[in-house]
């Protein structure tokens, strides 16, 4: 299964990677919202792992357009993520965010919610 | 006179070579460290990205630029981890010899390398570093005594520490406030009871407030008996207790709340807290002197309505009398208050 990490921090990207690596996914990875979409769209992963705040384009942005083309409509998205507010939280989950990973994170339990993700899209 | 200004102009001159040089200086070394980080870095993340993956091979590091580079590598992954990969990051800190390198840099001539050896010991809190952590409580520098309080404060130690620490806490609040109450609430974490000497008299007020709201935030009820002592002190201490008995839900407080509440004489924020509380708490009896604030100064009002909504059917009664009354802010804001 290919997975898609968009997220700014280079260090916290190939943390979440060599995890899902060592798992056995076939990982991509963006580094700003823009690259983040065109790489969803191009590349169909199976699971986003996105950050909230990010260059460019904007976490909420990017599962807004991919929740609007019909391609990447049913993508699951965990979102990672150092903004946890009741209203970020709210927001994510109304757009359609799978799960809401707040930072500092666990990349084990990280790696737990990605298999629950992927579980309830392929069972 | 022509002389002097030859010299003025000479003197000119001189100073502007010697500041360009000093910038060219400055932007070299900068260029240098750019370029250093760029070769390093994607080494160190992903050695250490694989190393937290469960990898056997131990990220390496030869010279100094490359061993700084992991270092800030591993101290950025360190911020946004926690569970087992941030336990076996910090091991591997300590392993690689930073943690022994900062313990020695606290003891540095230069202030901005032992600022730096406390920022790193505070975000590794390794346990080896207590006796190192301690020794610092002493430094000239407030910043270096702050971080190190801080970091000993996590990690725990002697009663001796302890103590040291408090004395830190009240040494450096005018100096450094924020660093301060980075210290008391860790203390109030990793101690609770340790807050005691920083909520009693004897400690300056501003860390008494801070005291008082880490004693309330983190609910620490063995703390509540000291915080009713603080309602009959001024206006501030006592605004700041009624907060906190409100978040512990201390009904023996109730009463000495009431008092505050009702107490004309003192500010309105202190009184506005003791009613919030008394909210807080869920105390029925304080309805009849909630319901007798609504016609008191708005902050009062807008309190005792707030309060009024978490005290039930005796509450919901008053606000039902408030609205229908003939008093219009009390029954604008009661009215309000009931819609659902």
């Amino acid at each position: 299964m290919k997975i898609l990490i968009a997220e700014d921090s280079p260090t916290v990207r190939r943390v979440v990677a060599a995890r899902l690596a060592a798992d056995g996914y076939a990982v991509i990875e963006a580094a700003d919202g823009e690259e983040a979409l065109a790489l969803a769209q191009s590349e169909q992963p199976d699971l986003l792992i996105l950050d909230k705040v990010m260059p460019k384009l904007d976490g909420f942005e990017v599962v807004r357009a991919l929740r609007e083309d019909p391609r990447t409509r049913a993508m699951p998205i965990v979102m990672l993520t150092d903004r946890t507010g009741e209203d970020d939280v709210l927001g994510g989950l109304q757009l359609g965010v799978e799960e809401y990973m707040p930072k500092p994170f666990s990349p084990h339990e990280l790696s737990a919610r990605v298999r629950r993700a992927l579980g309830r899209v392929s069972p | 006179m022509k002389a002097v200004l030859e010299a003025a102009v000479t003197l000119l001159t001189v100073l502007v070579a010697v500041l360009m040089a000093v910038i060219i200086a400055i932007r070299i070394s900068i260029r240098r460290r750019y370029r250093l980080e760029r070769r390093y870095r994607p080494g160190a993340e992903l050695g250490i990205a694989e190393y937290l993956a469960g990898l056997p091979r131990v990220p390496e590091a030869g010279g100094r630029s490359e061993r700084a580079v992991l270092l800030a590598v591993a101290l950025e992954a360190l911020g946004d981890l926690r569970g087992s990969e941030r336990e076996r990051l910090a091991e591997l800190i300590e392993r690689l010899g930073y943690t022994a390198e900062a313990m020695a840099g606290l003891r540095a001539r230069r202030r901005a390398r032992r600022r730096q050896s406390a920022a790193i010991l505070a975000a590794v809190a390794p346990a080896s570093a207590t006796h190192a952590l301690t020794a610092a409580l002493d430094d000239t520098d407030p910043i270096v005594r702050t971080a190190c309080a801080r970091t000993l404060a996590e990690v725990g130690g002697a009663d001796a520490a302890t103590a040291a620490i408090i004395a830190v806490a009240k040494r450096d609040i005018r100096a450094v406030p924020g660093a301060v109450a980075a210290v008391v609430l860790a203390l109030g974490i990793a101690q609770p009871s340790a807050l005691a000497p920083l909520i009693g008299a004897d400690a300056p007020p501003e860390v008494r407030s801070i005291a008082i709201e880490v004693a309330g935030r983190l609910r620490l009820s063995e703390h509540a008996k000291l915080l009713r002592a603080c309602l009959r002190e001024q206006d501030e201490i006592a605004a700041g207790a009624a907060s906190g008995l409100g978040m512990i839900g201390d009904v023996r407080s109730v009463d000495a709340l009431m008092d505050l509440a009702g107490d004309d004489r003192r500010a309105l924020p202190a009184r506005a807290a003791a009613v919030a509380a008394l909210g807080s708490i869920g105390a029925a009896p304080a309805v009849p002197l909630l319901d007798s604030l609504l016609g008191a100064d708005w902050p009062l009002m807008a309190a005792a309505v707030r309060a009024l909504c978490r005290l039930g059917d005796p509450g919901t009664a008053a606000l039902r009398s408030a609205a229908a009354s003939s008093r219009p802010e009390a029954s604008a804001m009661a009215e309000a208050a009931l819609e659902p």
